[in-house]
């Protein structure tokens, strides 16, 4: 089953306690692949040792259990079993956000989002995080596009405030993955609000993590073999030691979920 | 015989840094560290909590992105600052120093406060960063310093607020002592770029490609472990500043014996060996930067110790031509210098006799 991972990559799905890794993505270079390795990663390698079990929390706000269900089962992950055996809990920030009656119903061990308002946000997140929690473990929260809710919460939903719940949130979990947007109008171009704080977020949280994976498309255009960069760098936080991990690695995503991880030339 | 001027600036400079590492005896009230992405403050920060430990300071750590088990030194009083009104977290700050005006032991303990970002409140409370600041500083044996990432913008301020000076040009008009944190390696390879002429590289944000947040500094081989580069400017009180730039490097790992607590070594950045002379490009840029650099002969076209030497040595004539107004004044710069020699004097004697 380890082949599924890149051996390139596998080095860098550890989470040290309390670590902060940011995945950053553009449009054409989509960050699931990652996360979905992230997830296996965490779920698939399972001791007997209850308080060693890792259990993961997954947070998104674009797209739906489905959708994770159906790439995780590719991976050799049942998303449904892990949901009864209470080591995966999900959080659906897409499907209810904006449209509470419409929104479907959901099952045990699945949370919808009804509202944008951050604290009632983050006190699902705590919730579900305690109920994971219960009867030992480490948990991991992976958040999907925090940036949505920072770019369609309107005025209630600021930097700072983002800021301070994620970093609660961080004080009760063991690591925490999150993916975020860096095109370069959400990045460098600084003239509206949406960008402005979008650029602050980003960056802020580039500032706290440890490890930064960024994805990007190739520079010299389109290949069939090549999907796009990554390039792992420290983050702000990163320990000393963390400078030699730096390096950009070339990925290609096939149409069947199998990802080909790879140096320049090889 | 006094020591030349380069020298004299050396040592200067060198003892004004470790007195504000040290921070002895109000060396500076408030230093504002200056850093980006590129290159974090961190270990400028933990050789001087590693300083203050051993001058018995206490350290209090003000946290706004730090989680408590982050913190990566041992401290005396951890303050949340995170979501708290501007007083309340005065409060809490205060209460951590000790206030006993009887006691002279308390009375001169010494107190290092360290705020790991100063984003939050500059975002937040711009109108109130220099009031909160200054009332941080009671007496003059605590020290304040404090982090501010300078590539993160301001979240967006409501339009009453954009009459204000920028928060991080009132942080600079405060702070005593400013130190600016760059990569060692990104440093030295726009220096080789100017060197050449050549127009600076970009790292990171600045490359301006879309995706990259952080570029990647390149290894320096061994000696490049963890040294970065500070800038630093101090304040004095007459408010001349003196400017100079740092490498700050850490202790050897084998050197480092768990009883004594090792510290960085400070080096000007003109006498480090990577600035000063500059070392074959893929020495530099590890094996992957240097490909294509050298022209493949059957000739050896690189110099040899001696010959380098020999070289250097060489004393080109008429150097002083080619300075801007020549040597002798203005107006001189493209005179032929030549003085007769007797082999001249002789034909030019022959010449005279035939006329």
């Amino acid at each position: 089953m380890s082949t599924r991972i890149p051996p390139l990559v596998e080095s860098y799905l550890a989470l040290p306690p309390s670590s902060l890794v940011l995945i950053t993505s553009v449009l054409g270079a989509s960050s699931n692949w990652l996360v979905l390795r992230f997830l296996h990663h965490a779920l698939l390698k399972q001791g007997e040792d209850a308080q060693n079990e890792t259990k993961v929390l997954l947070m998104s706000f674009i797209r739906n259990l489905a959708f994770w269900r159906e790439n995780s089962r590719r991976l050799g992950l049942d998303l449904d079993k892990l949901i009864a055996s209470k080591k995966f809990a999900f959080v659906d920030g897409l499907s209810g956000l904006f449209s509470p009656n419409q929104a479907p119903t959901t099952r045990s061990g699945e949370i919808l989002l009804r509202d944008s308002e951050l604290s009632y946000v983050s006190g699902e997140l705590q919730q579900s995080i305690r109920s994971l929690s219960e009867g030992g473990g480490k948990v991991i929260m992976i958040i999907d596009q925090l940036d949505l809710l920072l770019a369609a919460g309107g005025d209630q939903v600021s930097v700072e405030g983002v800021c301070d719940k994620l970093l609660e949130l961080r004080e009760l979990v063991h690591a925490t993955v999150m993916t975020v947007s860096a095109d370069q109008p959400l990045v460098e171009v600084r003239q509206t609000p949406l960008e402005t704080n979008h650029s602050a977020f980003l960056l802020g949280l580039a500032h706290q993590a440890d490890l930064a994976m960024s994805l990007r498309l190739l520079d010299s255009g389109t290949a069939r073999d090549v999907s796009g960069v990554v390039r792992i760098t420290a983050g702000g936080q990163a320990a000393e030691s963390g400078k030699s991990l730096e390096r950009d690695l070339l990925y290609f995503v096939g149409g069947d979920g199998v990802v080909r991880v790879f140096e320049r030339g090889q | 015989m006094a020591p030349p001027p380069s020298q004299q600036r050396r040592t200067h400079n060198t003892l004004l840094f470790q007195r504000l590492l040290n921070l002895r005896d109000g060396a500076s009230p408030f230093t504002l560290v200056l850093d980006t992405l590129e290159e974090s403050g961190a270990s400028l920060i933990g050789e001087f909590a590693r300083r203050a430990k051993i001058g018995k300071s206490k350290i209090i750590y003000i946290s706004f992105s730090t989680l408590r088990k982050r913190v990566p030194f041992e401290i005396d009083g951890f303050v949340f600052g995170r979501a708290k009104s501007l007083s309340i977290l005065q409060q809490e700050i205060i209460s951590h120093i000790a206030s006993s005006p009887g006691n002279p032991q308390a009375a001169a303990q010494k107190y290092l406060l360290i705020i790991d970002t100063l984003n939050t409140l500059a975002s937040s409370k711009p109108q109130h960063l220099s009031t909160f600041l200054s009332t941080l500083l009671l007496s003059p044996n605590i020290s304040l310093l404090a982090t501010h990432h300078t590539d993160i913008p301001l979240s967006h301020l409501p339009a009453t607020q954009s009459y204000h000076p920028d928060p991080l040009t009132i942080l600079i008009y405060l702070a005593t002592a400013i130190l600016t944190i760059h990569n060692l390696s990104q440093v030295v390879a726009k220096k080789r770029a100017r060197d050449k002429s050549l127009q600076e590289p970009h790292f990171g944000l600045d490359e301006r490609r879309e995706g990259i947040l952080i570029g990647l500094s390149g290894t320096l081989g061994a000696e490049g472990r963890a040294e970065v580069v500070v800038e630093m400017e101090i304040r004095r009180k007459s408010g001349r500043g003196i400017l100079e730039v740092f490498v700050l490097a850490p202790p050897p790992p084998n050197s480092s014996i768990a009883s004594k607590p090792t510290l960085d070594n400070v080096t000007l950045l003109d006498d480090h060996p990577l600035y000063s002379t500059l070392p074959p490009l893929n020495v530099l840029m590890g094996d992957g930067g240097g490909e294509g650099e050298e022209v493949e002969t059957t000739f050896s076209l690189g110099l040899s110790e001696k010959e380098r030497r020999a070289r250097e040595g060489i004393v080109l004539p008429y150097f002083d031509a080619q300075r801007d107004g020549g040597a002798s004044g203005a107006g001189m710069g493209g005179r032929i210098l030549y003085e007769m020699g007797a082999e001249d004097r002789e034909d030019f004697d022959d010449e005279e006799d035939e006329i």
